[in-house]
């Protein structure tokens, strides 16, 4: 439930951002590339890091 | 003898020897393609002018006892993004349809300062992403022959030329050399410079090499590895001598990470690698099983955040002037990442880092990690260009990782075996592909290759 909460949430993000910066479209191919980028993000935001983890160029 | 089956070293040892000649090798070649290209097209362009030129003077060169490079004389392709000088490069959009750059990607350069004759260009997926190329597998012409190095792919493993260049973001290079039979190379994030290289991500995009053995791999490393002052990425880590050590490698040790691609693997293509295992195991190698680091699943995520990011940043002011002229996919794909924010994509390389420093000790436990490269052979259709999911942990990681062809699926596509290991280690993993190569023996072709040889 928390989970659903959250990925709507990013949903409903993306879409403000999408209608302010790309303009109205609500297709179901935007739908779906936003449900899926939503996802990513959601899984992102989960996953923890370390203050060592900055970012860095070469491996 | 067939001098369009040599790999690139086979044919610079015939030529040093003056038991064949560039000409020969170059028309032998357009020959070959010739007969393959209208069923396979791997093509953008063909340089039969250009080629022809440079072949005869790498003769006359030879008649003469002089010789360029490693490459006298010995054809390759390049991939459709890497800039040559005076022959159009495309990127695979209709946006740069007719542009001719005047100058030379790096990687070009060495390649002809090396003595290689630049054959031509091969087809990529539009701007090295999704929308596909109009190539076709040469093992199943209707089947994807991956992406999206895809025409590079096809060519090498139709055997139109022996080596090509490729470039990978997510799993551009292996995963074509897995679906077309042939070993392909993605080394150590920074050991090939991306100088003159259409970008996609730059964070993740990497050059590599497509080659049918894997000494031909290590032979196009060779050339191409070492610091480009003119890339801000490159490494100055200093380059090993990857052909003297290739055949080094006695039994290696080999970490198994079960977990995250045998389950996600189809069950044909684990039965496969439960067979290819046993195979190495008789040969001597030990097997470990490595756990998934805790991070290691959400690195597909990650690595796409910042791939979205990072290609909506290239393409900004492109796609202002020309999103009419982009494909759907890619098109997608930019302006989803124009609405990523800017916080998750900064996390998102943290934790490119965090599963960095979780991975370190185990690769250092074992000479490469094994797993098959693509959950199931080139899948039918030439709409798509199959799935990244088993090559973009390596890419997301930064780490090098090689393709070797290890067995045929029931539908007689290609099966790829991918091996990875710690950063700038090229030339242990590619002695560990050498002897599974030599264990393995893997020497199918392509049934067009077979027939009309």
């Amino acid at each position: 439930m928390a989970r659903e909460r959250s990925q709507d949430d990013f949903v409903q993000l993306l879409q403000d951002i999408a209608r302010q910066t790309l303009g109205a479209d609500a297709s179901e191919a935007r739908q779906a590339l936003l449900r899926q980028t939503a996802e990513e993000l959601w899984q992102v935001t989960q996953a923890s890091v370390q203050a060592e983890d900055e970012p860095a160029l070469l491996p | 003898m067939q001098a369009h089956l040599l790999g690139l070293a086979e044919s610079a040892r015939h030529i040093r020897a003056g038991t064949l000649s560039p000409v020969d090798l170059v028309e032998a070649l357009l020959a070959w393609i010739d007969a393959l290209e209208p069923q396979v097209q791997a093509w953008v362009t063909l340089d039969r002018a250009g080629a022809m030129d440079s072949a005869r003077r790498c003769t006359a060169e030879v008649q003469r006892g002089q010789t360029r490079g490693p490459l006298h004389g010995i054809p390759v392709g390049i991939k459709d993004i890497f800039f040559t000088a005076g022959m159009r490069t495309t990127c695979g959009s209709q946006i740069f349809a007719d542009y001719v750059p005047d100058h030379d990607a790096t990687a070009v350069a060495r390649l002809k300062a090396a003595g290689a004759i630049i054959l031509g260009k091969t087809h990529t997926t539009e701007f090295a992403t999704l929308d596909p190329a109009p190539t076709h597998n040469p093992w199943h012409l209707e089947h994807t022959p991956g992406g999206s190095s895809s025409g590079s792919g096809a060519a090498v493993g139709a055997c139109m030329v022996a080596g090509a260049l490729g470039s990978q973001t997510a799993g551009s290079v292996l995963r074509p050399a897995a679906y077309c039979g042939t070993v392909g190379l993605k080394p150590t994030f920074g050991r090939i410079s991306r100088y003159g290289v259409f970008p996609v991500s730059w964070r993740l995009d990497h050059i590599g090499v497509l080659t049918r053995t894997v000494e031909d791999a290590a032979l196009l490393l060779q050339v191409l590895a070492g610091h480009d002052p003119h890339d801000i990425s490159s490494a100055t880590v200093p380059v090993p001598d990857y052909l003297a050590e290739l055949e080094t490698c006695g039994a290696p040790r080999l970490g198994i990470m079960r977990d995250f691609f045998f389950e996600r693997a189809a069950p044909e293509v684990r039965q496969r690698m439960e067979e290819v295992l046993a195979r190495l195991c008789q040969a001597g190698a030990q097997l470990c099983d490595i756990p998934q680091p805790e991070s290691f699943a959400v690195g597909y995520a990650a690595h796409r955040i910042i791939m979205r990011v990072e290609a909506a940043a290239v393409h900004e002011d492109l796609f202002k002037q020309h999103r009419d002229k982009y494909r759907p996919h890619i098109r997608s794909f930019i302006e989803s990442g124009m609405l990523i924010p800017s916080v998750q994509y900064v996390r998102a390389q943290r934790l490119r880092r965090r599963l960095q420093r979780e991975i370190k000790p185990y690769l250092a436990q074992v000479d490469a990690v094994l797993t098959p490269t693509t959950p199931t052979p080139a899948p039918h259709g030439l709409q798509a260009t199959g799935d990244p999911v088993f090559q973009t942990p390596w890419t997301f990681l930064g780490i090098p990782a090689l393709t070797l062809p290890c067995g045929i699926a029931e539908n007689g596509l290609p099966l790829g075996l991918q091996l990875a290991s710690a950063p700038f280690t090229e030339a242990r993993l590619l002695a560990v592909a050498r002897w599974c190569e030599r264990t393995l023996a893997f020497t199918a072709r392509p049934t067009l290759v077979s027939f009309k040889g």
